[in-house]
């Protein structure tokens, strides 16, 4: 059976007038607060800037340029009134984005149990919000989503609730670890890298597992780099290895053999010894081995999870959320890490308006669709 | 003879890499194969009790009850792959029957127990499937490794010890419809 569709853009905001209402009245009442605070601060220091003026003309009638100095500092500190102000706006403005993501869940979860596809039971419309920093880097490190590790993190708009039967939240985060460089005075550089910046979701799957299997987007980018390189290697590796093993014969061409026996023994004691304890997982699929790298440490498990369907349904997903999604399915649980521009933002010098609704309840249900296009409210198997 | 040397110090290597890693893809075809063999106990066990829990509803289907009963019977005398992999086809196909037969009885369906089991059975036939999905995978990754050049040269020096696999067709088993009217009346 058909499952249903999210709520309207247009329904939503009909729902969410009064919440619409009071915000943009709080809005206002924070520009005009922001308005009078910076007329007053602007009244204040520009009194004292001009008393301090006048007092500093009757020591040295010189000093009469300072006065635009001081311009600069005025506009600086009101600035900074602004942004205060910006942020108070910020909390309220949340509570909206609360509300819409509430509205959409409670609304899709009342539609399954209309179409009698989840019981009483499993109705559950609350939902839960976390401004900031709710996720530890260990954490972050658990959900295996990236070759390494991320050494720190930040987070913002940490969402979590229940869509029909499937259990799931939902973060902005940015993470990254520090590089130490040393640069040619010997002095030592610290660089923070970013290792990953945009929306990190996880479900609970609808199918038992042990193992764990990270299907990651592959770049076509890096594939035909990685050719160049190979290539270039090739030119390169005859010139060295004459260089360096051509003085052990007298012969130059015997060195370049012996030097290519070498080169094969390190080549295959490297793939010995550094090969990956996680597996290459071959599936049935050429278009999506095309497109992704999966890994896994049980080949069995891996196409337990990886269906035909699934197949389809993450080239789908990747063709929409673009060509950095990452998913490890784990725990039970599937994660998921793609890139995506800062959301739930609003700049209190707009109106709220149905636009604004509209892009919010494009973003909430852009992320939450994943649930649906995974197809994790279907649940066959023995996990209810 | 410095320059025959490396050759054969080459050569050697290479033959040795090469029989290491189809030691390794044969062993990975026996691991595959060996999951499939250790989910028959575990359908076999759900169906026994699908059967039982619904004994009461469809005690007259005899048909079904004793299909099941030999199948049980046969599980313990399995020894080639050949034979293995025919009970899987009729362990699949009897599960095809029971399930096609219970439908024909409400009670049946809205039944708590048969449900739970039904789910039960239908992640084992998934996890059977991904089985022999990962046996194919195997199979196919082994007969590669024997068939691409230059390592087709080399495996004859190994004494026909390596031979191309067949792959499990269970796809086109499931694409034939199961023979119902021929289970029902069959007798045993």
């Amino acid at each position: 059976m058909e499952h249903p569709s999210f709520i309207s853009a247009n329904e939503l905001y009909a729902k969410l007038t009064t919440d619409i209402e009071q915000v943009n009245g709080k809005r206002l009442e924070l520009v005009a607060k922001r308005k009078k605070n910076i007329l007053k601060s602007m009244i204040i220091l520009g009194t004292i800037a001009l008393a301090l003026q006048i007092y500093l003309y009757t020591i040295d009638p010189a000093s009469l340029g300072l006065l635009f100095l001081s311009v600069p500092g005025v506009l600086i500190i009101s600035w900074l009134i602004g942004f205060r102000i910006g942020g108070e706006f910020r909390a309220t403005y949340k509570t909206l984005v609360l509300s819409i993501f509430q509205e959409i869940i409670k609304d899709f979860n009342e539609k399954m149990l209309t179409q009698s596809l989840i019981n009483e039971s499993d109705l559950k419309n609350d939902v839960h919000y976390q401004l900031a920093n709710s996720m530890s880097t260990s954490t972050f490190n658990h959900m295996q989503l990236f070759d390494r590790a991320a050494e720190w993190i930040h987070t913002e708009d940490h969402f979590q609730g229940k869509l029909g039967k499937t259990a799931f939240d939902f973060l902005e985060a940015h993470a990254g670890y520090t590089q130490e460089t040393t640069n040619s005075n010997g002095g030592t550089q610290r660089q923070e890298v970013t290792l990953f910046r945009g929306i990190l979701f996880s479900a609970d799957f609808n199918k038992k597992f042990k193992s764990i299997t990270t299907v990651r987007s592959k770049a076509p980018v890096k594939k035909s780099l990685r050719i160049i390189f190979s290539i270039i290697a090739a030119f390169f590796i005859i010139p060295i290895s004459l260089s360096i093993f051509g003085s052990f014969t007298e012969d130059p061409e015997s060195g370049f053999i012996f030097g290519g026996v070498i080169l094969v023994v390190i080549l295959l004691l490297f793939r010995k010894f550094f090969r990956k304890k996680q597996q290459q997982v071959e599936l049935e699929s050429v278009e999506f081995n095309k497109q992704f790298n999966v890994t896994s440490d049980d080949q069995i498990e891996a196409r337990y999870i990886l269906t035909s369907s699934l197949f389809e349904r993450l080239m789908e997903l990747r063709q929409r959320l673009g060509n950095h999604l990452t998913l490890t399915f784990k725990d039970h649980n599937v994660y998921l890490a793609f890139a995506m521009k800062n959301s739930f933002e609003h700049h209190f010098s707009k109106p709220i308006t149905s636009e604004t609704i509209a892009l919010e309840h494009g973003t909430f249900t852009s992320i939450l669709s994943i649930i649906e296009e995974l197809d994790l409210n279907t649940r066959i198997w023995s996990k209810d | 003879m410095f320059f025959g040397i490396i050759i054969g110090v080459v050569i050697l290597i290479y033959v040795v890499s090469l029989y290491n890693s189809l030691i390794g893809s044969t062993n990975k075809t026996q691991e595959a194969f060996a999951s499939i063999e250790a989910s028959f106990q575990q359908r076999m066990d759900a169906l026994v009790s699908q059967c039982e829990a619904v004994r009461s509803y469809m005690d007259h289907e005899s048909e079904v009850f004793s299909s099941v009963t030999k199948l049980r019977q046969n599980i313990g005398s399995l020894k080639t792959s050949e034979e293995k992999v025919a009970f899987d086809q009729e362990l699949t196909q009897a599960q095809t029957l029971f399930r096609l037969t219970a439908e024909n009885y409400p009670d049946i369906k809205a039944n708590e127990n048969v449900l739970v089991l039904q789910k039960t059975v239908n992640e084992l036939e998934d996890r059977l499937y991904a089985a022999r999905r990962a046996y194919n995978a195997a199979v196919i990754s082994l007969n590669n490794s024997i068939q691409m050049f230059p390592n087709n040269i080399f495996v004859g020096f190994f004494g026909g010890k390596f031979k191309p696999m067949e792959t499990l067709k269970a796809d086109e088993a499931a694409k034939v419809r199961p023979n119902i009217s021929g289970m029902l009346n069959r007798k045993d």
